[in-house]
């Protein structure tokens, strides 16, 4: 069978991590969360701190830019040589579509939607949740009480709002940016899983 | 030609040799550094040696300095934000997007120069004067300033243009394109100054049409169909959320170029309030800054080709290699501030008779260079230090130490000082400054190292 991909975009707190690590034993392929750092950094020789410090975070501030961009101001380099954010994400990206060359499996967040948009066969799914649902999990997940987890999704929402829709041309979290978007409030994580499942048996047939 | 945007890791940086890469990523960098700032050096040294212009033609041309200082801004705002995301674009390989950020690019530059020029024009006798020109320098200022505001759309799609140019993979034909404008420029301002005998309005249309000519040759590399990104129909509609992500981009490098702008005026203002002669003096510190800008392009040039090799080797965790460039680079870094200290403090009235045949404004130049390049081999250390902040990702140390010498200590300094000691408080303002920043620069870096040492890192 041909190598597919399943890249998924998650809202914080909508258990989308743990849908995805069901989903792939169900179809027994490896997930790549941090894991596609560790490859970036083997790839290019850098340590995957470096790659972590600029994970997932907004990439426009105004400070940021303020220094950043002097490199391109006068940068006569590749864009690649410069170690800011930008060049990190490309070297990332370039790590996301070594791996989905290389085997079938599913990638979490870092805009792989869009860093793959020409893979011959990716199915990208977006999973958000019920904001109190949400909320429990985090309380959860991050021993925080309710109104610290509500800060917590809400500066998350943002942070990866903000990173997604600056490196994608695409919008995070809207259903147009993807072929599925599913509220796992309703069918509960088991029962996502198995309606995405089902999903994809039905897509990778049509293939 | 071809747009190929190799998004090869380079690997290099964390194994060749510290002083072979240095040169390989400085060079190119200080040659397009420099070269922007020596065609306004040559338009200087061309219309300070017109027959029977004195003193004031200088002058008026240095209240134009923060002028086109604000152009830039302007201009950069654009090419840069732009450039910025044309380059993350052409990463991706998204070739659809990347070519309406291009049209966006040329369209908008076209809008924003084009108001700059006619909202200035209308205001220009005020503006330059609120700058620091006089009755008797504002023809002068006002001649060469009109016909670069006629031009200023032109100027701005060449600059837009050359940083899409370098964003999308031809980062050799930028340096051309730029090495052509200066060469032009270097050519043409005699003859439209002299043989013409254009004067001052001479030396702004040579550097425009240098300028038209460069961007011609521009807009013909970028319309081969051949190219993977090129101009052509259907890209030049402004989409919102593309040009809100250039403006968003831009606002960064518009500020610290209107600060530049504004440090100038209060400075101009300062010489104008405070000195016996305002528009000897502010002709004096046209010429003594062109020559201290020339040193510090230099630097910063020689910094840009730093940056990646302490980035990459940073993010590589081999620190042995990084405090290795960081040193070589201060080394290189002083050598050349050192120069200019040298010149500037033996030999000011041999650079300052290039500028002018004025006795009396060779006289006050050469005093302002021996001021003004007091502590100048420090600056060298000053700008490396900054940048290498920048390099390892310290984003806010670096800000606020870029910040300290042109604008948290020079602008205090310069309205204070000459409350209590006149026109030399203007003067001295900027060695202090320079050294101040400097010395915090020193304990900063200190803090780093401690830091690191305090994490085990072996640097």
């Amino acid at each position: 069978m041909e190598k597919f991909v399943i890249s998924i975009g998650r809202e914080i707190g909508s258990g989308g991590k743990e849908i995805a690590e069901k989903l792939a034993k169900r179809l027994n392929i490896s997930v790549y969360d941090k894991k596609l750092l560790e490859v970036a950094a083997q790839q290019s020789g850098l340590d995957a701190t470096a790659f972590e410090n600029a994970d997932e975070q907004e990439s426009s501030s105004f400070l940021g830019n303020m220094v950043a961009l002097r490199n391109v101001v006068a940068g006569y380099f590749n864009a690649g040589s410069c170690m800011n954010s930008d060049a990190l994400f490309g070297i990332q990206s370039e790590a996301i579509r070594t791996i989905a060359e290389r085997e079938s499996c599913i990638t979490i967040g870092r805009c792989s939607e869009y860093v793959l948009r020409d893979h011959p066969c990716m199915i990208s799914i977006f999973i958000t949740a019920d904001s109190n649902d949400r909320i429990q999990r985090i309380m959860q997940k991050e021993g925080l009480d309710e109104n610290k987890a509500r800060e917590y999704m809400e500066r998350g929402d943002r942070r990866r709002k903000s990173y997604h829709d600056y490196y994608a041309t695409t919008e995070w979290g809207a259903a147009h940016s993807y072929d599925l978007c599913v509220n796992s409030s309703r069918l509960g994580i088991d029962g996502t899983v198995e309606f995405i499942y089902q999903y994809i048996k039905a897509k990778l047939k049509r293939e | 030609m071809s747009t190929k945007i190799e998004r090869k890791v380079p690997t290099e940086l964390g194994t060749v040799s510290i002083g072979k890469l240095l040169m390989q990523y400085a060079i190119p960098a200080i040659i397009a550094q420099t070269a922007a700032s020596l065609y306004h050096m040559i338009d200087s040294i061309f219309i300070g040696h017109i027959p029977d212009v004195g003193a004031y033609a200088i002058s008026g041309l240095a209240t134009t300095f923060p002028f086109m200082n604000l152009s830039v801004a302007f201009g950069a705002m654009v090419g840069v934000g732009g450039a910025t995301q044309l380059s993350v674009r052409l990463g991706q390989r998204d070739y659809d997007s990347a070519k309406i950020i291009l049209g966006n690019l040329a369209t908008l530059n076209t809008i924003v120069g084009f108001l700059f020029a006619v909202i200035s024009l209308i205001f220009l006798d005020p503006i330059l004067c609120f700058f620091g020109a006089s009755e008797a320098t504002l023809p002068y200022a006002r001649a060469f300033m009109e016909i670069m505001l006629y031009g200023n759309i032109v100027t701005h799609l060449y600059f837009g243009i050359n940083a899409a140019l370098r964003a999308s993979g031809h980062p050799k034909q930028a340096m051309y394109a730029t090495i052509l404008t200066v060469c032009m420029n270097a050519i043409l301002a005699p003859v439209f100054i002299y043989l013409l005998g254009w004067g001052i309005r001479g030396a702004a249309t040579a550097t425009i049409l240098s300028q038209f000519i460069t961007l011609l040759w521009q807009i013909k590399l970028l319309s081969n169909p051949n190219e993977l990104l090129h101009l052509q129909r259907g890209i030049y509609k402004l989409r919102s959320n593309i040009v809100k992500g250039i403006l968003a981009i831009g606002m960064s490098p518009f500020f610290i170029n209107a600060a530049a702008c504004i440090v100038v005026i209060i400075l101009n203002r300062g010489l104008r309030n405070y000195s016996s002669d305002g528009d000897m003096s502010i002709a004096a510190y046209g010429i003594a800054n062109r020559v201290q800008f020339i040193f510090v392009m230099v630097v910063l040039g020689l910094t840009q080709g730093m940056q990646p090799i302490v980035g990459y080797n940073y993010g590589a965790k081999k620190f042995l290699r990084v405090r290795d460039t960081l040193k070589l680079t201060i080394i290189w870094a002083t050598i050349i501030t050192t120069l200019g200290f040298l010149i500037g403090e033996g030999m000011p009235e041999t650079v300052s008779r290039a500028f002018t045949t004025d006795q009396a404004l060779i006289e006050s130049s050469s005093r302002a260079m021996r001021i003004m390049f007091i502590f100048m081999p420090v600056i060298g250390f000053q700008l490396v230090t900054t940048n290498f902040f920048q390099s390892i990702g310290k984003v806010k140390k670096s800000i606020y130490l870029s910040l300290t010498r042109q604008i948290l200590f020079l602008i205090p300094l310069l309205v204070i000082l000459p409350m209590f000691i006149g026109e030399d408080g203007v003067w001295y303002s900027m060695p202090i400054s320079d050294i101040t920043a400097a010395l915090l620069t020193v304990i900063l870096l200190i803090g780093q190292f401690r830091e690191w040492k305090n994490e085990n890192i072996n640097i």
